[in-house]
């Protein structure tokens, strides 16, 4: 339990390193989405953009939406046969026990 | 966990108990109680949320005359959980399973959820009104892992 602020930021940091990688590959995703429907990669040598590949922050909600469109297909509601409502809360409850040492009765 | 009679607001609520796993011979510690309040209904809000219905803050080291904060009495904290998720043999369910199926985003919604009621049930506090998620918006962002 973080009981002082240099814990809390400690913990944002390790969290902010630990995802870097994976954030990296979301952004290059995004980027590629980006560019796709037309999006100037260059135009970030002006403003602050995310990191180089012409997102911007208000793009992103639209381009993951967009990205999730073209990766999952037309239609995501095929994927709902995978995601049945018990079977979700057991995998969220083995998170909870692997992350926190948390058990759910 | 088992409810007593005129607990839950309607028959398709779940009550969960919240607890530490079992270690070394030692029980679970109850950390706090989760209702999960699921379906659509008639009259029901669909705006998913959490809602605190008791506030998991520990009395005050004064008014106990305390000086060792394992002497704090903590009041077991609970929240309702309340979301718009199909029914069971709703819409696109398998008849023979009798279990909703969620789309991607409700999937994310639910867990967004979770993530506010894993806040509002191990947060310690003196302070009743900054409870959980009892505080200013910002405060609340970080526990949307």
């Amino acid at each position: 339990m973080e009981s002082c602020p240099d814990q809390v930021c400690a913990a944002l940091r390790g969290l902010s390193e630990a995802l870097r990688p994976r954030a990296r590959v979301e952004l290059a995703t995004l980027s590629a989405t980006f560019r796709r429907l037309g999006g100037d990669v260059h135009s970030d040598l002006h403003s602050g953009a995310v990191s180089g590949a012409g997102v911007r922050p208000w793009d992103l909600a639209y381009l993951i939406e967009q990205s999730r469109a073209s990766i999952l297909g037309a239609d995501e509601a095929e994927l709902s046969q995978y995601l049945e409502l018990g079977r979700c809360l057991e995998g969220i409850q083995m998170v909870f026990a692997r992350a926190f040492g948390l058990q759910v009765s | 966990m088992r409810a007593v009679p005129g607990e839950l607001w309607h028959a398709s609520v779940r009550k969960l108990c919240l607890g530490t796993l079992p270690r070394n011979g030692r029980p679970s510690t109850p950390l706090g109680l989760l209702y999960l309040d699921l379906e659509p209904r008639a009259g029901k809000t669909s705006h998913p949320a959490l809602y605190t219905l008791r506030a998991g803050a520990s009395a005050a080291r004064a008014s106990l005359g305390a000086h060792d904060d394992a002497l704090l009495l903590r009041h077991l904290p609970a929240a309702a959980l309340v979301c718009d998720l199909p029914v069971p043999n709703g819409a696109g369910a398998e008849p023979s399973t009798g279990d909703a199926l969620l789309r991607p985003r409700m999937l994310e919604t639910l867990y967004h959820e979770l993530g506010h009621a894993l806040h509002a049930l191990l947060a310690r506090t003196q302070c009743q009104h900054f409870a959980g998620v009892r505080a200013p918006h910002s405060n609340s962002s970080y526990d949307d892992l």
